[in-house]
């Protein structure tokens, strides 16, 4: 391609394109988003020929500017991180500079991290040519609170040494006069060892940044250290026993937390079938609705809409902690100090990620996996996983448990995290000989973010969209589930005993009673492993339905399940309650996790496996918890 | 130090940028500086973040966990201090959907 302003063989040609045109070249050094481009494109705006380095495929960038009547000629060296000459990139940056094509040779430096961007510095240091270091990014470096002493700088390498911000031109004074007068090299490379000891990279390297780490000693200070206290606060926190109890304390604090807009938004919701039921069933009634449809109509939108407000109210609050521990960088210090635990489970270290994504759906923390190296690892991993309280368990639990327990529900809650730990240490062992034979393991470095304030407005939108996904959702599944499950219990007699899901249910009632579970709570239970809303939708239908939401929209209308949580309660004993929420909650996940955990370690042997371990210890998880449960209750 | 460091990873321990500051006696700067350049000299790999959640297969759930926003930078030796390689790092194939062997 051709340039209008300029002639390729003036760029092509550098050194005898510098000959004829008298021009001065600037090479532009620098790591990636060091800021090289954007000072490139500011200098020669439109002028630019973009091409190829010769024999190469990497980009070669030239241009021109003119400053108080002198050309220039900038180069845009390709990005790398090093000149150590391991990539086409960095060879061809190596030879250019070596070559003396050159005048003088700009590196930007991102000031905001110098200790990490002075390692190119410290590679061009020994080729001795005029060099001027931009301390880019300054800005930056001002909001995280770090100054840099430029003065000091110039004064140890013999270079100029500029603060500079390359995205603001009015910022160039300066450099436009270094650049005229460039000429002086770094005046002590780094003193690296005879050829013979070059060749260990680690030696050397550790000798560059000696020198960088001498070179910033006491020009580059930080004005916000952290306050004492948060250093103590952050030694607890990343402590691998005390670690531990915190996490749990603050998890615990957390739950309570994100209950209070469950009790007070899910608690004004429980009002609406009662307030607005009678009428709208007198309403449908009298333009004519059969009673059936009434009752289905009146009941299922109403009790629907309760359960998604409680839903949506327990993730608003829960999304809130959750989203804030995050956002304030303690989450990461969370997962770094229960890594120990995923080694005791015959794991790498880095699955407690896909672990901590698990928490709020299976089906991302199954595709999370893929950072686990091993297939069995992956498979072990994934059945672990599904031990996990999913948010869908975390939001249908408490609306149930409330029901049943009151404020007892944050027990339930922990207990459900109590029995996640157990059944994940006896998974690993059922699965863990087949799956994960013995492995090396070496060590892994989590970076932990810094503490920073929290973003309230973001958070503020992201509690908003769950909350209202999850409502979507909710209402969706459940109006479904109960509107086919209703339709079971019909018969044209009016006799539910007639219906097949009566049938059925009496069917398999006392296979089910054996596991604590009457008929209605093990297709409850059923349903769990398609998606744990549709929990709610059967309960429901096969509850109200059964006669008692006819009965109620149209004769008993003031006591009109005084809700669906009325109901329940006398239908279903205490030991029976809690021996379903931890069914429900250990069973298979749900289909789509299912699907995921396949996709993920494409055998199905395997999938159906774990899914069938699951069923049979969720019914044995509810014969226990019914039997003891039953000495208190 | 940076031998040290690999030293450390080969113990099998997960360590934070503090932990290694305190037993390097090093700035987390530094450190992290160290990091960029075992990772550029293929001793260390980034563990991709985009792996941890692809963002397409849970985009249909809207349970999203908040670990999945902004997950930490995890590192991994992938080549020991002499030079081998970290020999559980071979992944082995897939087989296609649908083909499964057995393991």
């Amino acid at each position: 391609m051709s340039c209008e302003y300029c002639d390729d063989a003036k760029f092509n040609k550098t050194g005898s394109g510098r000959a004829k045109t008298n021009a001065r070249v600037i090479a532009l050094l620098g790591q990636p988003n060091s800021g090289k481009s954007t000072l490139f494109n500011t200098l020669t705006g439109g002028h630019q020929h973009v091409g190829n380095w010769p024999g190469k495929t990497v980009e070669k960038k030239e241009g021109e500017f003119q400053h108080k009547g002198k050309r220039y000629i900038a180069a845009d060296l390709p990005g790398s991180y090093s000149l150590s000459a391991g990539s086409e990139e960095e060879i061809v940056t190596r030879d250019y500079i070596a070559g003396g094509e050159a005048d003088v040779v700009c590196i930007l430096a991102d000031a905001s991290q110098l200790e990490r961007s002075l390692y190119m510095l410290a590679d061009f240091a020994p080729l001795n040519v005029p060099a001027i270091l931009l301390l880019n990014m300054m800005d930056v470096a001002k909001d995280k609170g770090i100054t840099v002493d430029a003065k000091l700088l110039e004064e140890r390498l013999g270079i100029p040494a500029l603060p500079f911000v390359a995205s603001n031109p009015k910022d160039y004074g300066a450099f436009y006069a270094a650049i005229e007068n460039a000429g002086r090299m770094i005046k002590t490379p780094p003193a690296l060892p005879d050829t013979a000891e070059k060749s260990d990279v680690l030696a050397s390297a550790d000798i560059k940044f000696k020198w960088i780490e001498n070179l910033l000693d006491g020009a580059v200070k930080k004005t916000q250290e952290s306050a004492a206290a948060f250093s103590r606060f952050d030694r607890i926190a990343t402590s691998r026993v005390m670690g531990k109890f915190l996490a749990i304390g603050i998890g615990i604090a957390g739950l309570i937390a994100a209950m209070i807009p469950l009790f007070a938004i899910g608690g004004a919701a429980t009002l609406a079938p009662s307030l607005l039921g009678p009428p709208a069933a007198a309403f449908l009634l009298g333009v004519g609705f059969s009673p059936f449809l009434t009752s289905l109509i009146v009941g299922s939108v109403l009790n629907t809409f309760v359960f998604a407000i409680e839903m949506a109210a327990f993730v608003f609050g829960i999304t809130f902690v959750f989203s804030f521990l995050e956002d304030i960088g303690y989450m990461a210090r969370a997962s770094f100090v229960f890594d120990s635990v995923m080694s005791k489970l015959g794991l790498q270290g880095k699955a407690i990620m896909p672990f901590f994504v698990s928490l709020g759906c299976t089906i991302g923390g199954a595709a999370g996996t893929r950072i686990i190296d091993t297939w069995g690892q992956r498979t072990l991993a994934m059945a672990l996983m599904w031990a996990v309280p999913c948010a869908a368990i975390l939001s249908v639990v408490p609306v149930l448990a409330n029901i049943f327990f009151g404020s007892g529900t944050l027990f339930i809650m922990l207990g459900i995290f109590a029995v996640m730990v157990v059944h994940m240490m006896i998974t690993a062992k059922v699965f863990g000989r087949s799956l994960v034979p013995e492995e090396g393991r070496t060590g892994m470095i989590m970076e932990l973010p810094p503490y920073h304030k929290p973003k309230w407005g973001l958070l503020f939108k992201t509690m908003l969209l769950r909350s209202t996904d999850i409502f979507l959702r909710a209402y969706k599944v459940v109006f479904i589930i109960t509107i086919v499950f209703f339709c079971l219990t019909w018969t044209a007699d009016g006799n539910v005993e007639n219906s097949i899901i009566y049938k059925v249910g009496r069917f398999i009632d006392p296979v089910s009673r054996f596991f604590g579970l009457g008929w209605q709570l093990f297709m409850a239970f059923i349903a769990a492993a398609f998606a744990k809303e549709a929990v709610l939708g059967v309960l429901s239908a096969l509850y109200l339905g059964s006669g008692n939401i006819f009965e109620t929209a149209v004769s008993k209308s003031t006591e009109t399940a005084e809700n669906f949580g009325a109901v329940l309660a006398e239908a279903i004993s205490k030991p029976e309650a809690l021996a379903f929420l931890f069914a429900m909650s250990f069973t298979v996940p749900c289909v789509n996790a299912m699907a995921s955990t396949y996709l993920e370690n494409r055998s199905m042997k395997w999938t159906l496996r774990i899914a069938g371990y699951y069923m049979v210890t969720a019914l044995f998880l509810s014969l226990v918890v019914f039997r003891v449960s039953s000495l208190f209750f | 130090m940076l031998g040290k460091l690999l030293d450390l990873l080969a113990e099998g321990k997960t360590l934070s940028q503090y932990d290694l500051a305190e037993r390097l006696n090093a700035t987390p700067q530094a450190i992290a500086a160290s990091l960029d350049f075992l990772n550029h000299a293929g001793y260390l790999r980034k563990v991709c973040p985009a792996k941890i959640c692809c963002g397409k297969q849970c985009a249909a759930c809207p349970f999203v966990s908040a670990a999945l926003e902004n997950p930490p930078a995890l590192w991994e030796a992938v080549r020991m201090k002499e030079g081998r390689e970290a020999d559980f790092h071979a992944p082995r194939p897939y087989p296609p959907l649908g083909k499964e062997k057995k393991w």
